[in-house]
């Protein structure tokens, strides 16, 4: 019984110091599996940034978490305003040419313990352009710029469609895959961006499309039942879900119409597992 | 030597019975006492034994040609592999079959491995049909258990050898079957072995056609030893490996590579003054790959299936008086279910489903069943069941499967099933006999009914996906008989009708779209309001001189849904007319089988009408007996006139068998 008291005051605090060390920065960092970028000192104070993504860049949505932490005390900061400034340079015959891509401002978000934000590369690095991605941060002591190159790669299946609209060949679309990040057999959360282009240096959300989704196996040729389309939740995103009735390549197809104008029908995110 | 006899005349034993109950205490296996179950043999399926004697012998035909012999029942041939019996057109789930009473589980989807493939014709001694009373060691069902009696090692009362070695060939598919069986038998030991290898091509259908893809090969072994430890204490153990390779299925677009099955049981008697205790442990796993590779297809797939199932039961049984039996039996099984389908497209990552998603059942019953009689005339016998299911899915991947097509947050089910049933018998006169029963029942669906996914019907071209939903089939039974036994003329004829409130059935589903290529859309297993089937079954026996006889055996059934529309895989009236001469050595025998036209079809199942058709064979048996051994021969012509014909329960219509010239030798050392 003595035992079993010493074993329960035992866990107790050891329970205690892991309350205690969640306040440190590394190792009970929800972030911890992602990879590191970028991490780097500022010049406020002590304090660092450890820039993480979910995976190598890639052309599509990508999430980008930054952790703001004191490197002496470990305490963490969340009062800071960050604006994330992704940038292409091409060289094409002699000039340059630069645009940038959608982007979502960094916010901070207490389940992640850091501040959370995307940016969709619009194409990958190549020998002919690069990205490079300006962090800039302030608070109310003080500001500065981080600067890091992001080697942009195109996956196998595309998660980042563009077109022009069917209705108004002016007018460019971006729509990237977010959701399902881990596709598996049955029900999985579907996510999409939607995006147009104002000018090179402005890639606007759009939201308050209407959006059909059929999932398909091409090889089979047969779909899945109970599918719910994506609704438009602001910020460009669009929520819905997916069934997967086995395992395999699926190619979720895509009609997206504003009121009655076709934007697009006949693209598919290619989605195999 | 008498007791050899007296285990082959168990063959010619009623395959069910009227007067079994009395005879369910068999007494220790004393040898000269087995002579008592010849008593039974008062039952109308005596008629038929008189007329099949010979074939029965032939231990070279199929389980299939076995099994169709027994009145009511017929089979759904998908090749000329693994016949599926049905009995009074009901099959699967509603008449499930067990070996030796233990519950043993296909391993194929596409129920190309019936239980009853697993067992060689030489290796077994009776096949009964439970129906409604008079066996506690059943299954809820809604036709009745169907239960294959394997050869059981014989005690001697001096230490003896004796077997058999036979060989059998068919002309219509080359197929060559050899066996043999060895058993030894003393006073306190007995020991027992038999195999089997058949191996067929192609057979051709009446007109000459090659039938593709109808080939085969099988191996069959089977081991028992019987101890007994006491006069009173049996000790049984059992093992059966069956191999079945190279299997075609004409009837669908896939073929069998293998099929194994291990079937293994340990089983204890113990016997009392007026009682009798069983307890018995079994097992069997059962593999099964389905194979495209010599077909032409668009993608080639890999189907498994596995069953295993693990059961024990202990069964009671005691004599008060000699008008007074009861009977009880608690039983309990867990059975694993699981089958994969996987496919592989040119320069993609493979497909993958589960087609049964790992269903695990934990299934316990308990049964009481008494016989009661007054005097000569009166015999009732009444049982109840209650059965309790419980299936779980136990692979994550199959419950999120379920998911993806709307079965959200089942991981299974659990059902509580009844069944009881009263069976009467009145002895009129001495020599004529009716007999009445009355049943309810409910069954639980298959595997296949419950969890199966995206699995494919060749016959309607429907992919069918199960409903963990279903409510258990029920079924109310009434059956009568009567029969009669006068100088040379013996008759029987049964009248049944089932009312089946909750049939299972697959619907059409429009709204989601079939898996396989080609299909035609995605049934649904549900539960109609209600289906009605109702049949009758005879035969007579002529005995025109003390060597000459002229029999008949018909059977019928009548199927209908809810709105009228027939059920489908019923059978039409068939009638065998057989007229047979026999001697001391030797027999002859002719046969007209007659089906009628079954214009009562389900075309949203696949059917169309099935025209009727007309087939002759003979048959001839000569034995030489040598002493202590004995030589027999067979011969047969099956459909002498070469008639082509489809039987309405052949799966997607394939033909039938054309003209065949068979031989058998068999030699028995007793």
């Amino acid at each position: 019984m003595n035992k079993l008291k010493f074993i329960l005051t035992l866990v107790v605090i050891t329970s205690l110091n892991s309350c205690k060390k969640e306040e440190a920065p590394t190792p009970e960092s929800p972030l911890k599996d992602m990879a590191l970028v970028l991490s780097s000192k500022t010049n406020v104070d002590a304090y660092k940034l450890d820039i993480y993504m979910m995976e190598d860049p890639f052309v599509g949505f990508n999430k980008i978490y930054i952790e703001v932490y004191d490197s002496i005390s470990g305490e963490r900061a969340s009062d800071w305003n960050f604006t994330l400034k992704p940038m292409m340079t091409m060289m094409m015959n002699g000039t340059t040419m630069q645009h940038t891509s959608p982007v979502e401002q960094p916010k901070f978000s207490k389940e992640m313990n850091a501040y959370e934000g995307a940016v969709v590369f619009i194409m990958p690095t190549s020998d002919m352009g690069v990205w490079n991605m300006d962090i800039a941060f302030e608070n109310n002591r003080g500001s500065g710029t981080l600067q890091f190159s992001p080697k942009v790669v195109e996956k196998d299946n595309p998660a980042l469609l563009s077109f022009l609209s069917a209705s108004n060949p002016d007018k460019k679309y971006f729509v990237a895959l977010l959701n399902p990040t881990k596709p598996d057999v049955g029900i999985n959360d579907f996510e999409i961006g939607i995006y147009t282009k104002e000018s090179m240096m402005s890639f606007p959300t759009v939201d308050g499309l209407e959006v059909t989704i059929a999932p398909e196996m091409p090889t089979m040729g047969h779909g899945s039942p109970d599918n719910v389309n994506p609704v438009s939740m602001g910020n460009g995103h669009y929520k819905g879900s997916v069934n997967f009735t086995m395992s395999g390549l699926w190619h979720v197809n895509l009609t997206i119409k504003d009121g009655d104008n076709m934007i697009d029908e006949g693209h598919y995110f290619a989605i195999e597992f | 030597m008498k007791t050899v006899v007296s285990f082959c005349l168990l063959w010619l034993l009623p395959l069910y019975m009227w007067a079994q109950p009395k005879a369910a205490i068999t007494a220790p296996p004393d040898s000269t006492k087995t002579y008592q179950l010849n008593e039974i043999v008062v039952s109308n399926e005596s008629i038929d034994n008189t007329l099949n004697k010979e074939d029965n012998t032939n231990t070279t035909a199929s389980v299939g040609a076995y099994l169709s012999k027994i009145g009511g029942v017929d089979v759904v041939q998908r090749g000329a592999y693994a016949a599926e019996p049905v009995y009074r057109g009901m099959a699967g789930e509603r008449a499930p079959v067990t070996i030796n009473n233990m519950k043993i589980f296909s391993a194929c989807t596409d129920k190309m491995d019936p239980v009853s493939s697993y067992v060689s014709t030489n290796n077994i001694k009776s096949i009964s049909i439970s129906k409604d009373a008079q066996n506690t060691k059943m299954t809820n069902s809604t036709a009745g258990t169907i239960t294959l009696h394997t050869k059981t090692p014989v005690f001697r009362q001096v230490g003896s050898w004796h077997g058999q070695l036979g060989a059998g060939f068919k002309s219509v598919n080359n197929e060559i079957n050899t066996q043999y069986s060895l058993g030894y038998g003393n006073k306190k030991f007995a020991f027992r072995t038999n195999a089997t290898f058949r191996k067929a091509n192609n057979y051709k259908s009446g007109g000459g056609s090659t039938v593709n893809f109808s080939q085969y090969q099988k191996n069959n072994l089977a081991i028992s030893g019987s101890y007994l430890m006491d006069d009173n204490t049996l000790l049984t153990a059992e093992y059966i490996f069956d191999l079945a390779q190279n299997v075609g299925y004409p009837a669908l677009p896939m073929d069998v590579s293998a099929a194994k099955g291990n079937i293994y049981s340990l089983a204890m008697v113990q016997y009392y003054e007026h009682s009798e205790v069983e307890a018995k442990l079994y097992g069997s796993n059962i593999f099964h790959q389905m194979d495209d590779s010599q077909r032409e297809v668009i993608m080639h797939m890999d189907m498994p299936g596995w069953s295993n199932t693990y059961g024990a039961y202990v069964n009671w049984t005691r004599d008060f008086s000699p008008n007074v039996q009861w009977n009880a039996s608690l039983d309990y099984y867990l059975s694993q279910s699981r089958a994969e389908m996987t496919m592989y497209p040119n320069n993609e990552i493979p497909m993958y489903m589960l087609t049964w998603p790992d269903v695990q059942k934990n299934d316990v019953a308990l049964s009481i069943a008494n016989t009661l009689s007054w005097g000569d005339k009166w015999e009732v016998s009444n049982t109840a069941r209650i059965e309790l299911g419980v299936n779980q899915i136990t692979d994550p991947f199959g419950i999120k499967q379920l998911e993806a097509i709307g079965y959200v947050g089942i991981s299974g089910n659990v059902l509580v099933l009844p069944f009881i049933s009263s069976h009467w018998n009145v002895n009129v006169t001495e020599k004529s006999k009716i007999n009445f029963s009355i049943k309810y029942s409910q069954r639980q669906a298959s595997v296949t009914e419950g969890f199966g996914y995206y699995l494919f019907n060749a016959q309607d071209n429907y992919d069918y996906i199960g409903n963990p939903y279903l409510k258990p089939e029920e079924a109310l039974a009434v059956e009568t008989g009567y029969g009669s036994r006068l100088k040379t003329i013996e008759w029987h004829l049964q009248v049944f009708s089932y009312y089946m409130p909750q049939y299972i059935l697959g619907e059409y589903r429009p709204e989601y779209s079939p898996m396989t290529i080609g299909a035609t859309g995605v049934k649904f297993y549900v539960n109609l309001p209600w289906a009605m089937l109702s049949g009758f079954e005879g035969n007579a026996l002529w005995q025109l001189t003390p060597n000459l006889a002229l029999g008949t055996r018909f059977q019928y059934s009548y199927g209908v849904d809810n709105d009228g529309v027939a059920l489908p895989l019923i059978p039409p009236l068939k009638n065998k007319l057989t007229l047979k001469y026999t001697k001391k050595d030797w027999g002859i025998g002719v046969q007209l089988q007659s089906v009628t036209t079954q214009n009562n079809v389900r075309y949203s199942f696949g059917e169309t009408k099935t025209p009727g058709y007309n087939l002759l064979n003979a048959q001839a048996h000569y034995s030489i007996s040598l002493g202590k051994s004995s030589l027999t021969f067979n011969v047969e012509a099956a459909n002498i006139l070469d008639t082509f014909y489809i039987d309405h329960l052949n799966f997607n219509s394939i033909p039938g068998p054309g003209r065949s010239v068979n031989f058998s030798a068999l030699f028995s050392l007793n």
